[in-house]
């Protein structure tokens, strides 16, 4: 018994002065979900390819669109708020994994079940977990794409770039940032309801990248319903949070007319159905 | 302490728990002996609000356990041997868990030194043997500083060096004044560690009662005789209530007799005694007999549950 892992506990407890006897608050939920979020590898590898992605993506793009501007002598005014938001294509991926992995991993590994027992109100713990990613996915998505502002600034041709002082730059970038965070969240409600990585993470691209593709080539064949459904899919109703008008209108995938309001809200609306389905099943289902 | 009435959970058409009712004390070690499968997980894991009763409640300190604002200062559970995301180390797991009731790192680094997972908290629980598994599933347990404990098959799997300290643990909490309630499939354990025992088998309650009347309420003591008179002993013995099995030649074996009654017997009817030995039944052997028939799963695949089989 005198290994170094054979501890006599009787030797060395004396049971400690009763420590400040906390309770479970939404707060300390939330510090909780901070510490579980930060302590797992996945987590920073998902954020930082995140960020590398969206600022590669505005790279290529804007380095691109200078080459085209200074062969054909097109100008490109306008098109610098699409060169900073286009990472979102790449960076959608990489949080719809991270906002799976949240919830599905504390699933496939027991980790739910030391959880919920910690804190047996679970609409609370599901809550303060979706606080947390919602909140670092949405940074997360502002810090990328002011990087991508900062190394597309002198690649851009003149006229192209976009001005930090109007109010409708920073609405493109906190539209970014709501886009990529409502995407996580989406798919955290997902993971919650499938309880398994592979599944949730399959089923949210499946969403964001196959259905749209679907319904375009529907449209492209002259029906003209598929285009109205495809308004309101998930992605391509929510890609409205980080279109301007001009030049980017042509660069988006859908040919979506939502205002970016409007879009924003039919995206949440999922979200709140998919939370929504997430918590009643959570509550109900045995851990 | 743990209070539990007419408890039960019915998975689609099987049922798990049927109906049970108990207490675990405060200040005992209660033993919650049954076979696999009898329902023992399910159970606990209905104590913490894991599982959802079917019918029935079971309360805490005379609550829901959900509905306590605190419940890690209220009860420590280890259910599984990893509840834990195996991609966070010892002490991150713990520190998250402790978080959630206000409890700091001050906390986390005594309960870690407590079970001596020192050497390896900043490790990654993925790489983790069993035995230090259980370590930190008891060192959760001990966050909140609980003075009831739940232990679900704590010595399971574990190396003899982890079933001894588990053993120690146990027995230092239990001394220091706490309620701790385990369950184990091996009766050779609760014979060590608990004062009190619950004997379940297929969902139901078969007995319970401190762990000396429990195996005596169910096999009763025998008396081993050695004579050369064995078979005028075994005459004269005869009666209402008592049976007699000759082992071999010159040996009897008595129950429902003492020994001072069988020697007094002898000794008037002048029948030599070479032996004279009260042979009180194991756990082993109550719990063989209190399960035969109760018994999930069994070698044999028969119908009729065997000795062997509630020994599997």
């Amino acid at each position: 018994m005198s290994t170094t892992t054979a501890t006599n506990p009787s030797a060395k407890v004396a049971t400690p002065a009763p420590a400040a006897r906390g309770r479970v608050t939404f707060l300390h939920l939330l510090r909780s979900e901070w510490i579980k979020l930060v302590t797992l590898r996945s987590t920073g590898w998902t954020l930082g390819l995140t960020l590398l992605g969206m600022v590669g993506v505005s790279v290529i793009f804007a380095a691109s669109a200078s080459a085209f501007a200074s062969d054909t002598g097109i100008p490109l005014d306008g098109i610098g708020a699409s060169a900073i938001t286009f990472g979102y294509f790449i960076g959608q991926i990489t949080v719809a994994v991270l906002g799976a992995l949240a919830i599905s991993g504390e699933y496939s590994t027991g980790m739910i079940r030391s959880t919920m027992a910690a804190a047996p109100r679970r609409l609370d713990v599901v809550a303060a977990k979706a606080t947390v990613i919602g909140v670092v996915v949405f940074v997360t998505g502002i810090l990328g794409t002011l990087l991508s502002y900062l190394v597309t600034l002198p690649l851009l041709p003149d006229g192209a770039g976009v001005s930090l002082g109007e109010g409708e730059t920073w609405r493109v970038i906190a539209g970014t940032g709501a886009y990529l965070a409502l995407i996580a969240l989406l798919s955290f409600g997902i993971g919650a309801i499938v309880r398994n990585s592979a599944g949730a993470i399959s089923a949210v691209l499946g969403v964001l990248l196959m259905l749209p593709l679907v319904f375009q080539i529907l449209s492209g064949f002259g029906q003209d319903w598929a285009t109205d459904v495809m308004t309101y899919l998930p992605g391509v109703a929510g890609e409205r949070l980080m279109t301007v008008a001009g030049a980017s209108e042509a660069m988006s995938t859908g040919m979506s007319t939502l205002s970016p309001t409007v879009g924003g809200l039919v995206l949440a609306g999922y979200v709140a159905v998919v939370l929504g389905i997430a918590l009643t099943l959570v509550k109900k289902r045995d851990v | 302490m743990i209070e539990a009435e007419n408890l039960s959970k019915r998975y689609g058409a099987k049922v798990a728990v049927n109906g049970i009712s108990f207490r675990v004390e405060p200040g005992t070690v209660t033993g919650f002996l049954g076979p696999n499968g009898a329902g023992k997980s399910t159970t606990m894991r209905m104590i913490v609000g894991l599982d959802a009763p079917t019918s029935g409640r079971v309360t805490v300190n005379g609550k829901s356990y959900a509905d306590h604002a605190a419940p890690l200062h209220e009860v420590g559970a280890l259910l599984e041997a990893k509840a834990v995301h195996t991609g966070r180390s010892a002490r991150n797991h713990l520190r998250a868990l402790a978080a959630t009731h206000g409890m700091g790192d001050t906390r986390v680094d005594e309960v870690v030194e407590m079970t001596g997972l020192g050497a390896v908290a900043s490790k990654r629980v993925g790489g983790f043997s069993l035995g230090m598994g259980q370590r930190l599933g008891i060192a959760a347990a001990m966050l909140g500083d609980p003075r009831t404990l739940i232990l679900d098959e704590p010595v399971n799997g574990l190396d003899p060096e982890g079933v001894k300290w588990v053993r120690t643990m146990v027995r230092y909490l239990a001394d220091d004044g706490r309620t701790v309630f385990l369950s184990s499939h091996l009766m050779s354990e609760m014979a060590i560690t608990a004062d009190h025992l619950i004997v379940i088998g297929r969902g139901s309650i078969i007995t319970s009662g401190p762990v000396q009347d429990v195996i005596d309420a169910t096999s009763g003591t025998s008396v081993t005789v050695r004579s050369p008179g064995a078979s005028q002993l075994a005459e004269l013995l005869a009666g209402a209530g008592v049976s007699i099995t000759a082992a071999e030649p010159g040996v009897i074996t008595v129950r429902g007799l003492d020994a001072a009654t069988i020697g007094e017997t002898a000794a008037r009817n002048g029948v030599a005694l070479h032996e004279l030995t009260p042979v009180r039944a194991s756990l082993e052997e109550a719990f063989m007999t209190l399960t035969a028939g109760e018994v999930e799963y069994h070698s044999g695949g028969t119908e009729s549950a065997t000795q062997d089989g509630a020994a599997a």
